[in-house]
């Protein structure tokens, strides 16, 4: 959303993913799906089933017993 | 996330599979008080699913208590949410005088706020003032008005932004200039505008056409949209990308 070319989009989004990997909890796996659904969304590549997909699974994880009460789910 | 899913549906011209979804997040979001979300949910989610329908009466009404809800000194995505829903409910009616007044009014407040570093909102504000102007230069009686605002459309063509192709566009239409609408057309703006906008242009393009190629385009687009819960295509694709008509075709209808 910064105008930043789809190669630099692509870096950024493997070294995410690469970070969000090495952590097991929710609230990373959550803003990762998050992040990246954005950038497919409005991003230079324009992905929006894998937008959808990525929302649909971030809400899963809201809603998952783990973190039932924790999180401002309504967005 | 809901939102976000709703979102990216919507760009890709899915209206009636979330149509449902919409009303009733917002009529949740109004129970619960939850300020927040109310401009996000009656903003252009829920226009362009009244426009699809061919019927924004629930759209407007929406529209209203939410832009009555909502108050914020700051520049937030809910502003951009009753920006984004206002252009288009004044778009739809051919309002086109509200809708560059508030296109401008959005556009100064953007340029002033950390949210001006992102091209993607930029983008999307001038885009909405290009067009305004163009699409009002063709409304006008006034020559004085339409050379001004022909100037003005001119000068966000000029400026940086990913949709400048779509008010070249517009601003050729104005002037009577197929041939350089159909140049500007041609020019593939970036994905990231959304699948529905894209074949809002094709369509405009197929329109300028007038040939094969051009009947072609509209009975894809026209397809797709159909497919979405459009009900009248031609009516959306106007609604997003307004002043995309030449004169002498608007003289005849």
């Amino acid at each position: 959303m910064l105008g930043k070319d789809a190669g630099a989009v692509d870096s950024a989004l493997e070294r995410a993913e690469r970070f969000a990997s090495r952590a097991t909890d929710v609230g990373t796996q959550t803003w990762w799906l998050y992040g990246r659904g954005l950038a497919r969304l409005h991003g230079p590549r324009y992905d929006p089933e894998g937008a959808v997909a990525d929302f649909e699974r971030c809400n899963e994880l809201l809603n998952a017993p783990v973190l039932p009460e924790s999180f401002y789910n309504r967005g | 996330m809901v939102w976000f899913r709703v979102s990216a549906n919507v760009s890709m011209g899915h209206l009636s599979r979330v149509a449902n979804e919409i009303f009733r997040e917002l009529e949740d979001a109004f129970a619960r008080n939850d300020l927040s979300l109310v401009p996000m949910w009656a903003g252009p989610l829920a226009v362009l699913v009244g426009v699809a329908r061919g019927d924004v009466t629930l759209a407007e009404h929406n529209f209203s208590r939410a832009r009555a809800a909502w108050f914020s000194s700051e520049v937030t995505v809910q502003d951009l949410c009753l920006q984004e829903g206002g252009w288009y409910l004044h778009v739809h009616a051919g309002r086109f005088r509200e809708a560059l007044q508030s296109a401008v009014a959005w556009h100064a407040r953007l340029k002033r706020s950390a949210m001006s570093r992102s091209r993607w909102f930029m983008s999307e504000a001038r885009l909405a003032v290009g067009l305004a102007a163009a699409a009002l230069a063709g409304q006008t009686p006034s020559a004085a008005e339409r050379r001004a605002l022909l100037r003005q459309a001119d000068r966000f063509a000029r400026a940086d932004g990913d949709y400048q192709s779509l008010v070249r566009a517009a601003l050729a239409c104005q002037r009577g200039d197929r041939s350089g609408a159909i140049a500007a057309l041609r020019e593939t703006p970036p994905p990231s505008h959304g699948r529905l906008h894209l074949l809002a242009a094709r369509r405009r393009l197929g329109v300028l056409l007038g040939d094969a190629e051009g009947a072609s385009l509209i009975r894809e687009c026209d397809d797709y949209m159909r497919a979405g819960g459009a009900v009248d295509p031609e009516r959306l694709a106007a609604t997003l990308l307004p002043g995309m008509e030449l004169p002498e075709l608007r003289r005849r209808a």
